[in-house]
């Protein structure tokens, strides 16, 4: 496992609730290799989505340790996971998360500012933002606002979105859950060539037709990998 | 992120939602727009009274003759048509204060005579005044051409009159008044000067519009006038023994004010029977109203903490309200790599930047409602120097003090449920 980005080590998460603890993981041990791409399937309520924001900094750990590119962050101040979030991580959601009044390019834009590379250089962002749109076939959208465009258009510019800040990892959580099977599978293509592209590609999703055009399924039940 | 990426943001953010900023800012503008207002009109009043009182010494005692109030109700109850009262300082009671105080530096005696002035044909409601050489020096109202009465003209009983500003434009609109004769009471008098502009002093009736006066020889016009003032109504008459309505006391220091003040007093009162002689301070005057207008100034500044306050809780509602409504794109913000602390700074930055352009548009408002009200009330409006600089800081406090709880709320949402929220 020499060459894992990421390395789950007996993970717990656990929500305290006012009626009671949630054990939304339980001792998971898993590593995904540099350049993988992978589906996390399950049943509602079994884990996934957590899993996938605890592999995106969103979330700490109850228990267990967590190494990205070899170092630990379950003890990262939030400034570091920040960072790290904004540097090397790149998310994808179900329901796009597009600012409704910002343009498609804004949209793009939104996250350069918190990755303190790119401050006094928002002219290479923005070629960076329009080389991104015309890879996912948006070139003719920039100034387009996301009320104007297609579930599917939306899902590309969160693709576009995610990709700006050239992240090792994106992680998505159902990309195609809110789109017609063919358009989902034109977004998963785009996924799929990010792989090829030796990105790391992690995907939460209930369809298992899509979870199969992956080269590896992992199964949550009830927060336990269960295959 | 750099404070021009904040602000910029920050405005960005604000003009996407135009209404709900206009409507958040418009109790700060109301606010600033009344402190400045408030601010101004205080102003102009203040410097109204306090020049007014400067302009009447700030080191002298002043001695005003008062008709005693058993003169008053002798007068209201005779049934007598005329009668005759005596009351006020006299010119021995000055002799006795120039000898037994030595502090005082200077005497200047103001006798109001109620005579008629003509000049040629033109009659004119203007105030005769007979005082001594010493008052332009006590009054600090200078001479604009001409000279003032001398010693020579006392000494001499010559007809002498000195024009106030406004009294010499009235006797003489389009000629030089000096060398002319103007005619007081029929008795001839040659305009030697005319003093220049004073402005309103004090709040006596006569005495406190020096421009519309014209001075005479104090000692001539008892030559000229007798002791006696008689003044004629329908069927009655009144004649009156007044040696000076006032009489101002130039001290050496200011520390003499209260001492001498303190033996005028004693001293009228072993001297005069009745009450007729009223002592003041002009400088004790101008430190009773600066104590005034502290608590005006504790007052307003209530007011305008009042005003604030409620425009910052408004400005905080609108803010918790734009995080409630903004909580996916600050989990998406998280998700992008912000920072805690870049969403404080975030939504803190757009608190301030709104209070900002309501404390301008509020400073805008306030100039415009203070030259309105000036204008209706035909003053001359002044604006406090720190009023300006003080409305923009407190706006920008108000932002950073009520945008901190909302930006708080913002950066502690838990960024996963903000992304899953409805």
């Amino acid at each position: 496992m020499s060459d894992a980005i990421i390395e789950l080590n007996d993970i717990s998460k656990v929500y305290r609730m006012p009626g009671g603890d949630v054990h939304a993981l339980n001792r998971v041990s898993l590593a995904f290799e540099e350049g993988e791409l992978a589906a996390v399937v399950g049943a509602s309520g079994s884990g996934k989505s957590t899993m996938l924001y605890l592999l995106g900094l969103l979330v700490s750990p109850t228990s267990g340790t967590y190494r990205f590119g070899g170092m630990p962050m379950e003890s990262l101040p939030d400034k570091q996971r920040a960072r790290i979030r904004g540097r090397q991580i790149g998310f994808i959601f179900q329901s796009f998360h597009l600012v409704p009044q910002l343009t498609v390019t804004q949209n793009v834009l939104m996250g350069v500012r918190y990755r303190g590379e790119n401050n006094g250089n928002h002219a290479n962002a923005t070629r960076r933002a329009a080389e991104l749109l015309e890879r996912v076939g948006l070139s003719h959208r920039l100034h387009h606002r996301p009320g104007e465009l297609s579930n599917g258009e939306m899902q590309r510019v969160a693709i576009a979105r995610a990709l700006l800040g050239n992240p090792r990892v994106v992680l998505a959580d159902e990309p195609t859950g809110n789109l017609d099977e063919r358009t989902g599978g034109g977004i998963f293509d785009l996924l799929a060539s990010l792989h090829e592209e030796g990105k790391t590609v992690i995907l939460v999703t209930h369809d298992l037709q899509l979870a199969g055009r992956t080269p590896r399924i992992i199964t949550l039940r009830d927060g336990e990998v269960a295959s | 992120m750099t404070a021009i990426h904040l602000l910029s943001e920050a405005f960005q953010n604000l003009l996407l939602h135009k209404a709900r900023s206009s409507l958040a800012i418009l109790g700060i503008i109301f606010g600033v727009a009344s402190v400045i207002c408030m601010l101004s009109i205080s102003e102009v009043a203040r410097h109204d009274v306090l020049s007014r009182i400067e302009r009447m010494g700030l080191n002298n005692v002043i001695l005003d003759s008062v008709k005693p109030e058993d003169v008053r109700q002798r007068e209201k109850a005779s049934s007598q048509r005329s009668w005759y009262s005596s009351y006020g300082v006299t010119r021995n009671d000055l002799e006795i204060l120039q000898d037994s105080l030595p502090v005082i530096e200077t005497i200047v005696p103001m006798r109001i005579l109620l005579k008629d002035i003509t000049a040629g044909l033109k009659k004119a409601d203007i105030a005769v005044v007979a005082t001594n050489p010493a008052y332009p020096e006590v009054m600090a109202h200078g001479l604009r051409r001409g000279r003032f009465i001398v010693p020579v003209d006392e000494a001499r009983g010559f007809p002498a009159c000195v024009l106030g500003y406004s009294a010499a434009k009235t006797l003489f609109p389009l000629s030089d008044p000096i060398g002319e004769t103007v005619k007081i009471e029929g008795h001839p008098f040659e305009v030697v000067g005319v003093m220049e502009r004073k402005g309103q002093t004090g709040s006596h009736s006569v005495l406190s519009n020096p421009d519309n006066t014209a001075y005479i020889s104090f000692d001539t016009s008892f030559l000229r006038f007798g002791d006696l003032q008689v003044r004629q109504g329908e069927g009655s008459s009144e004649a009156t023994k007044l040696e000076m309505n006032r009489a101002v006391l130039r001290v050496k220091h200011r520390d003499h004010l209260v001492p001498v003040a303190q033996a005028v007093g004693n001293l009228v009162e072993t001297r005069h029977k009745q009450k007729d002689v009223q002592v003041s301070i002009p400088f004790a005057l101008l430190q009773e109203r600066r104590q005034a207008e502290q608590i005006f100034l504790w007052v307003m500044g209530s007011l305008a903490a009042i005003s604030l306050l409620v425009g910052g809780i408004g400005i905080m509602n609108i803010m918790l309200a734009n995080v409630a409504e903004r909580r996916h794109e600050i989990g998406l913000r998280r998700a992008l790599g912000a920072t805690q602390s870049d969403i404080v700074r975030l939504f803190i930055f757009e608190s301030m930047v709104l209070c900002t352009l309501g404390g301008l548009l509020g400073l805008a408002g306030g100039v415009g409602l203070a030259n309105t009200v000036g204008t209706l009330a035909g003053w001359t409006v002044r604006f406090q120097s720190i009023a300006f600089p003080l409305g923009l800081g407190v706006s920008l406090l108000v932002g950073l003090v009520f945008g901190t709880l909302p930006a708080l709320k913002a950066a502690k949402l838990d960024p996963v449920l903000a992304l899953r929220a409805e």
